[in-house]
């Protein structure tokens, strides 16, 4: 077999069937790129609408873990606690007799009741917040919280609604969390439940 | 001058070898190429799983805290006469309860609490309370059981 030799750098004029891409070839090459970027931009708009899917759940988890881990040391550590509403900046206790189910919660670590932490939900923005004595210190601790009127729960151990606070009274608090549909992304939701019982 | 040298048999085929891209080359990039996409995309939608497993098992773990919690709440005094003693396995039964509700339609994932007391010394009075929470992830083929469990010592009040 006797090998032939072709050389790229020649002095004569360029042979388009051995040097360059034909019509063909180009169009071949074009397509193959066409289909990888598609698919690459494919991939990525898939890669978006599943992070806005999740988008609700994970923001939702991220709220509930600083919620309950930072209100369950609250309450089991407390002096004494009480359920209420919160509006225009005060917030009033549930009398005694009533079911104590509310949207508000004020708890008081010592005797001092000058001294407390609230918890409430703004209903105009869904907010849920923490604030404390200490003014300027609320801080929003989760989002699109849409349950504001069940919030929190005085109940006995079996899960029997209180109507006076008990000595070993625990505290029941759900927190549901709703995005509604948008971009196209579906209706989101998530709900977490949990007590808490003062030690 | 360099010189790109070639060196390819004479004969039937070899130009076309030589200078262009044979079916097999182009089915086997593209082979390649979905792979890659495809790979991508299950990368996603692994994520996507992991970040809806992680919130439920969020929520069961906080399910599981809250029964912890009632048995807090039970009266187990030994200082009386006679002693109240709520904090006993009948007073605490398996338990369904919802984990999470679906954003549309039915889908709802539940959990099932299981409550064990046990004894753990007479003297001084120690009960140790387990409780497990047992959910189901469901998402196709990746469904699979799931249980979490805490666990805490108490003794009376």
């Amino acid at each position: 077999m006797k090998p032939s030799i072709c050389c790229r750098f020649h002095d004569g004029p360029w042979r388009s069937g051995e040097l360059a891409f034909t019509l063909a070839e180009l169009m071949v090459s074009v397509a193959i790129f066409i289909l990888l970027v598609g698919g690459v931009v494919s991939t990525n708009l898939f890669g978006l609408r599943m992070f806005q899917i999740e988008e609700t759940k994970l923001i939702a988890s991220d709220g509930a873990r600083g919620i309950v881990g930072v209100l369950m040391n609250e309450i089991h550590s407390c002096e004494t606690f009480q359920i209420g509403t919160f509006a225009n900046g005060t917030f009033t206790g549930l009398p005694l007799g009533a079911p104590q189910i509310g949207p508000a919660l004020i708890v008081y670590p010592t005797t001092n009741t000058a001294n407390f932490i609230m918890y409430f939900v703004n209903t105009a923005d869904r907010k849920f917040r923490r604030a404390t004595s200490v003014p300027g210190s609320t801080r929003i601790v989760a989002q699109s919280v849409t349950n504001a009127t069940d919030l929190f729960r005085a109940q006995d151990y079996l899960g029997n609604v209180l109507t006076n606070m008990q000595n070993n009274t625990e505290l029941h608090v759900k927190l549901e969390f709703y995005q509604a549909a948008r971009f196209g992304v579906p209706p989101d939701y998530y709900k977490l439940e949990t007590s808490a019982t003062r030690r | 001058m360099n010189c790109l040298i070639t060196v390819f048999s004479p004969g039937r085929g070899a130009r076309a070898q030589a200078l262009g891209m044979t079916l097999a080359e182009v089915v086997v990039a593209l082979a390649i190429a979905s792979l890659t996409v495809l790979s991508v995309v299950g990368g996603y939608t692994y994520s996507t799983l992991g970040a809806e497993k992680a919130s439920l098992s969020l929520a069961a773990n906080t399910r599981a805290l809250e029964r912890l919690e009632d048995t807090h709440a039970a009266i187990w005094n030994v200082s009386t006469w006679p002693a109240v003693d709520e904090l006993v396995a009948t007073n605490f039964p398996a338990k369904l309860v919802i984990l999470d509700l679906s954003g549309q339609g039915a889908g709802i994932t539940y959990g099932t609490n299981y409550t064990t007391i046990t004894q753990v010394s007479l003297a001084p009075q120690l009960r140790r309370v387990r409780v497990d929470c047992v959910w189901q992830f469901q998402a196709g083929r990746f469904s699979n059981w799931h249980t979490n469990t805490v666990e805490t010592l108490r003794g009376p009040d």
